[in-house]
């Protein structure tokens, strides 16, 4: 029984080395990532861990206007009344501002999952929507038929071996979005 | 009790395939009591809550108006779209509602502009052809539009210098599965 005991002992020993001896194998597999890449990265010399190489891109957006093609800008006043209707069809689709065409839809379908649903690469229709608008006294009142959007502005990067990034694009893409509208605004002349 | 066929005791002994079939009884036993727990939870702060989020508000100010009949001016179809549209859930930045639902609508003014925020009213409808808000800044009206349903609308509404009372007064068809939005929120 004691012998058994001092089995068991020894078992759980080695078990417990085989643990401790999993990270000394990862640590020295980082010092093979350091060594190769030839860069200093505070976080896998810290954690000694070897980052999975692979693609991603970070978004940030802010609200944008865009409007519809074929859809005037309306003005009135100065002061009094205006009412403006859009009951033709237009369209507005997205626009790259800064970057590759081709990272449109990429971006779009990272920025509809973690930045708004409602985006897309175009806006179309036809439905009516008439807005009366009083206008300030001695200001002219401005309308214009918009998707209320947002502007993506992404960055695509590499994660590399030895968890440093290295970037390959970036830019800055205007996507229209489900919500539609009369944006207005007064000016003095 | 046997264990009918298709019931995943499939490759089992019989004795076994009872035993299972036992204790799957008792687990679904235990699971529909769990549900009528969950159901009396769930169901008693409902009766106290408001059946309406216009109720909710401290200053509520009903300045509603429903019309059961469409406009005159109204073609009474329903767009193609509006019939799989669904009007979104009132946002928490809110600082005024109207709401219709089959047969009723409510309003409610729940906090004052804050200075320099713009705001824009999103309004959406589905289950009827159109729908029609008014917007008062300080009782004096600022704007109004009329849309058609099964889009989300967002019309500027106005930039505030601070402290205003803003009121949003909706007019749409009431019937069966209608339901009516406009709000008042900051500009995206």
């Amino acid at each position: 029984m004691s012998i058994h005991r001092g089995a068991m002992g020894v078992l759980a020993a080695l078990s417990l080395s085989a643990t401790l001896l999993a990270p000394a194998t990862a640590s020295s597999e980082t010092d093979a990532c350091m060594a190769g890449s030839g860069t200093s990265h505070p976080d896998s010399a810290a954690t000694g861990v070897c980052c999975v190489t692979q693609t991603n891109y970070s978004l940030a957006s802010k609200g944008v206007r865009m409007p519809f093609s074929g859809v005037p800008t309306f003005k009135n006043g100065p002061g009094g009344k205006m009412v403006v209707a859009r009951s033709y069809s237009g369209s507005v689709s997205a626009q790259v501002v800064a970057g590759a065409e081709a990272e449109v839809g990429a971006v779009l379908a990272r920025a509809t999952a973690s930045l708004s649903t409602s985006l897309a690469s175009a806006n179309s229709t036809a439905s009516t929507n008439t807005y009366e608008r009083h206008i300030s006294r001695d200001k002219y009142g401005n309308a214009r038929y918009v998707s209320w959007g947002q502007e993506v502005s992404y960055r695509k990067f590499r994660i590399n071996r030895d968890c440093t990034r290295t970037t390959l694009a970036s830019g800055r893409i205007q996507y229209p979005s489900d919500s539609e509208g009369w944006y207005y605004w007064e000016t003095g002349s | 009790m046997d264990a009918r066929p298709g019931a995943g005791a499939g490759g089992l002994t019989p004795g076994l395939r009872r035993g299972r079939v036992r204790a799957l009884s008792t687990i679904l036993g235990l699971a529909a009591a769990g549900t009528l727990l969950v159901a009396c939870s769930v169901g008693s702060p409902q009766a106290a809550t408001p059946t309406h989020p216009g109720d909710a508000a401290t200053p509520a100010t009903s300045v509603a108006s429903r019309q059961a009949t469409p406009a005159p001016e109204d073609d009474g179809s329903a767009s193609a779209a509006g019939e799989e549209f669904t009007v979104s859930e009132r946002r928490q930045d809110a600082i005024a509602v109207a709401q219709g639902s089959e047969h009723r609508v409510d309003a409610a003014t729940l906090t004052p502009a804050e200075a320099g925020v713009t705001y824009v009213v999103h309004a959406a409808c589905a289950g009827h052809g159109w729908m029609r808000y008014r917007l008062t800044v300080d009782d004096l009206e600022v704007s109004a539009s009329r849309l058609r349903c099964g889009r989300d609308v967002v019309n500027t509404a106005f930039t505030a210098e601070g402290g205003e009372r803003v009121q949003l007064h909706l007019e749409a068809p009431a019937g069966e599965g209608a339901g009516s939005l406009a709000e008042v929120v900051p500009a995206p």
